[in-house]
């Protein structure tokens, strides 16, 4: 009995940090262990049991941005080594859907938080800007970025990615 | 302009050359004497051999009768074809209009023909040729070639739609029907409700996947793709049960007789006839996957067994008087999985082409038969009751898709948008379905079928046509609505990204198997039916996906270790002047815009593409496709250069190649290719060991049986690897060295050698690289034998 109350409250208090509702933790703890294989905490290695995301041309920014400390809200900078069921959450919530009955400023935040998320993919070497190396990084599409950065000569700080 | 214009032209040829070939044919029917069945005919013709000995010899005669059928059956079906084929060669007109308005059209044109010919048409429809030759392969051909995923996944709401929608379809435009033929106006009060009801049944069963091809381009959702795909393939088995209960109803009684008992027995004989046709299917599709496990030796049966498998499921069902149609569906999706790793590559391609063969002649005989029947004298025209009908099938499908879907939008994790509601509701389209079942109703018990045929035909024709030509500009216009502007060449860039990005997290939260149901099942299907239904041995034909899988991976490695830049734009590139924006000009807009969509990777579809009448290829075969075709176009440039041995010379003075885009600009990237180095780091160092693990486990989450193979090349790659790191000079950074290590790992994994990439400055000398090679040859040959069909792959260069 004890258990399941202090699980319960767990999963209270993670519906508070991240806004999942309680049926979607439980999913998400099932992909969780499944991932994981049992283990409480996830590396980068496990990411390769996904079948899927292998032929997905950006897959090592997309796991590199479960690692990001910044997503992990950690630190400013730097790659964690592995991430807990908690951490997992939190990089899942960004992708959740705005919920707009929150309020204007809620929804603002949120945007803010999901734009900071892109944000940080482009950002490798976490300066807080992005520079034309940084941009030609992403790599798959370098060619094409050839030309319109010639031209367009950009280097965004986070104070001008506001909306 | 003048393209077009030869199109159409060509296209008209087409057709004055259709009307040769009936010309021809119309007057070969007069030849032939005009009132005898070809059994007489036959019977005839041997009885008179016989009994006329004093006959002389005629050294040219003409029997039509005895090859009637078969002929006249064969000329339409060549006649479709040829009709097909113009249709297709103006290649905008696929896309404004259904298939089925052209089989209309011929169909109509063949009926006007025999018509004006006053020649009696053969008996090519009657119930039993019907139920048991031309619709068993349609309903197969959907069955197969529907996705299963999204199919089990959407399942609750597919079944909600497609059963409950047919039944108030049914019942609401029989009851509808019922009530203005009460109208003594009409003079329509001889039609009972019983038969009402029958019509209703028949009138609502839909095909709404002849409408697919027509928005196909506009990217329909894939929710919504697998509702009109479930609709489709559920909703003629539904027809069919009801229509059946319906008319044993009609068999059984008089109206005032029909007590409660008898309607609740129907029920229960509808849950059953359903049930019960499914479980046949799942048998039978068991059994022949099971089967197809031992014909290694003797794979030209394969096809055999899987149509006769699933034919015998429908004969199965039927004989109990279940549903064949859902059996024969059941059985399809069962085995599909099961056969399709079990047969060899030439059974399975055979398989899916004479599916779609067989199900495109049956159909195109069921629409000429349409067309026959619509040019005769069996008509009987009743205003109120067609345009009632009409209006009444609108109606009650656009009450039907509101309400239910409604419902079901609650329960869903993806809610259907009004305009996919929309779009579901027009695409509303009858097909030959309902003309059969119209033209099959027995006459003793309906006095009025004529009239039910010719109300059925007018729907048909006005579904078709009509709706059929329009949902391909309203889809578009739903859908182009909201997005009017062009969009920037960064916005298209920034949103590809966001999709692979979108993809990429779908696939890590397990989107697609968050059903515990779904889960359980493929534990299930893993531990035992897998070791039952799949072969043990390897087929030489797993060899091309294993290979299209690899190199689709490598690939995408290859971009992520950075081995990729490319100059596309002849332009020179100037990292360090600061300019101010400069507008480009519209070419150069739109050839950063041909270039795009010529060198990125497609984004992995989440829409379908199904065609019933053609085979399109799957986009990951079209990506693997792309990936084999920019390979070779690189290593034919390589090849011109004059470098026979890739890796030979010390590569200071060459870069990068070029692995993904065909056209090579050595000179103006250096620079910036040496400016702009790999900084993957997050995926390098500690991916270097992981990613020999990563192929190990990757291979063994293909199929078990593939792990055999797969193992082999890796376990040599892995040899070959340790030893080059063994022997790689001492780099200045362990990311260099491992970067390279791993880049020399992926030029060695492909089942070829001839990967023409230099790296930057190689330190790697002549000698080391061919010992490392011929070890590599030396552990390959002696594995060789376990691959045969390797060898075109090796010699490729």
């Amino acid at each position: 009995m004890g258990a399941a109350h202090s699980a319960s409250e767990e999963v209270r208090e993670l519906e508070g940090k991240t806004g999942f509702s309680s049926d979607q933790i439980e999913q998400l703890h099932r992909r969780f262990t499944q991932l994981s294989g049992d283990q409480p905490t996830i590396r980068k290695e496990n990411f390769n049991n996904i079948p899927d995301l292998e032929l997905n041309p950006i897959r090592s920014k997309i796991v590199r941005a479960f690692f990001d400390n910044r997503n992990l809200r950690k630190g400013p900078s730097g790659l964690a080594e592995e991430i807990n069921f908690e951490d997992f959450l939190t990089i899942m919530s960004y992708f959740r859907p705005i919920d707009t009955t929150l309020g204007e400023e809620q929804v603002e935040l949120s945007r803010k938080e999901k734009l900071k998320f892109l944000f940080h993919m482009y950002d490798s070497d976490s300066d807080g800007r992005i520079t034309l190396e940084e941009y030609r990084n992403v790599k798959w599409w370098r060619s094409c970025f050839l030309e319109t950065l010639t031209s367009r000569r950009s280097q965004l700080g986070p104070s001008q990615m506001e909306p | 302009m003048s393209l077009a214009m030869h199109m159409a032209f060509s296209s008209w040829n087409w057709l004055l050359w259709l009307v040769v070939l009936e010309c021809s044919e119309a007057s070969s029917y007069e030849n032939g004497s005009s009132n005898s069945t070809a059994q007489q005919a036959s019977d005839a013709r041997f009885a008179a051999s016989s009994s006329d000995p004093d006959k002389r010899i005629s050294v040219f005669e003409l029997d039509y009768d005895y090859v009637q059928i078969p002929y006249e059956v064969t000329l339409w079906i060549l006649l479709a074809s040829l009709a097909k084929i113009g249709f297709h060669l103006y290649h905008r007109l696929p896309h404004l209009m259904p298939e089925s308005c052209l089989l209309l059209i011929v169909g109509a044109l063949v009926g006007g023909i025999i018509f004006g010919t006053h020649h009696k048409s053969p008996p090519v429809m009657d119930s039993s040729i019907y139920f048991l030759y031309l619709l068993p392969p349609i309903v197969l051909e959907s069955g197969y070639f529907m996705p299963t995923r999204p199919f089990f996944e959407n399942i609750g709401s597919i079944l909600w739609w497609a059963g409950l929608g047919a039944l108030i379809n049914a019942f609401g435009i029989g009851l509808s029907l019922y009530f203005i033929c009460q109208i003594e106006a009409f003079g329509l009060g001889d039609i009972s409700l019983l038969q009402n009801l029958l019509f209703g049944s028949l009138i609502s069963a839909v095909d709404p996947v002849a409408v697919l091809a027509v928005f196909e381009e506009a990217r329909v959702n894939e929710q919504l793709y697998m509702m009109i795909f479930g609709e489709a393939l559920l909703n003629d088995g539904i027809s069919v049960v009801l229509y059946n209960i319906l008319i044993a109803f009609t068999k059984m009684h008089k109206f005032e007789d029909i007590e409660p008992v008898d309607i609740l027995a129907g029920c229960a004989r509808f849950v059953i006839v359903g049930c019960g046709g499914v479980f046949f299917g799942v048998v039978f599709g068991f059994i022949s996957a099971f089967i197809t496990r031992f014909t290694q030796n003797i794979s030209a049966i394969e096809p055999l067994i899987i149509f006769m498998f699933s034919y015998l499921s429908y004969l199965a069902a039927e004989t109990l008087y279940l549903s064949g149609i859902l059996a024969i569906t059941a059985c399809a999706v069962t085995m599909k999985k099961y056969v399709e790793e079990n047969v060899s590559q030439t059974s399975y391609t055979t398989i899916k082409y004479f599916m779609k063969m067989l199900s495109s002649v049956s159909e195109t005989l069921i629409f000429i038969f349409m067309g026959v029947s619509t040019i005769g004298k069996n008509h009987e025209w009743n205003w109120a009751f067609i345009c009632f009908t009409l209006v009444f099938c609108q109606i009650w499908r656009a009450i039907s898709v509101f309400t239910l879907f409604y419902v079901c939008n609650q329960f869903r994790t993806f809610p259907f948008s009004i305009k996919d509601q929309f779009i579901i509701f027009y695409s509303g389209v009858r097909g030959a379905g309902s003309f059969s079942l119209a033209f099959l109703l027995p006459l003793s018990l309906f006095p009025r079928k004529k009239l039910f045929v010719t109300a059925t035909l007018v729907v048909t024709y006005f579904t078709v046509f009509f709706q059929g030509i329009t949902i391909g500009p309203l889809v578009r216009y739903l859908d182009v609505r909201k997005t009017n502007k062009k969009e920037s060449i960064n916005e298209e860039l920034h949103i590809r990204l966001m999709d692979h990005l979108k993809a990429g997290i779908e696939d890590v939260c397990g989107q697609w198997s968050h059903y515990q149901v779904r889960d359980k099942f493929k534990k299930f299907d893993h531990r035992y039916l897998r070791k039952i239904l799949i072969r043990r041995n390897l087929p030489k034909s797993s060899i091309v996906s294993l290979y299209k899988k690899l190199e689709m991976k490598q690939a995408i490695e290859m971009v992520e270790t950075g081995i990729l830049t490319s100059a596309a734009f002849p332009a020179p590139y100037q990292p360090e002047k600061i300019q101010g924006t400069k507008r480009l000009s519209p070419e150069d807009v739109q050839s950063m815009r041909d270039i795009l969509t010529r060198n990125m990777y497609q984004v992995r579809q989440r829409t379908l593409s199904y065609n019933r009448y053609n085979l399109k290829p799957q986009t990951s075969e079209k990506q693997a496709k792309e990936i084999l075709i920019r390979r070779q176009n690189t290593l034919r440039e390589s090849m011109r250069k004059g470098q026979s041995l890739p890796w030979g010379k010390p590569t200071c003075a060459k870069n990068f190649r070029y692995l993904s885009f065909p056209c090579s600009n050595p000179q103006s990237s250096r620079r910036e290719t040496r400016a702009a180095e790999p900084t993957d780091d997050g995926g390098i160092d500690p991916g270097f060991q992981p990613l020999m693990f990563s192929a190990h486990s990757r291979a063994a989450s293909l199929q078990e049986r593939r792990q055999m193979q797969a193992m082999i090349p890796m376990e040599s790659l892995h040899r070959g690897e340790k030893a080059l790191s063994f022997s790689s000079r001492s780099n200045s950074s362990q990311e260099e060295h491992a970067g390279r290590g791993r880049r020399v790992a992926i030029r060695l994994k492909p089942l070829f050698y001839a990967v023409g990439e230099e790296y930057e400055c190689g330190e790697q000398t002549e000698e080391e690289i061919s010992a490392t090679r011929s070890r590599w040859i030396a552990e390959h040959r002696r594995s060789r034998e376990h691959y045969k069909s390797h060898s075109p792959l090796l010699h490729r260069k």
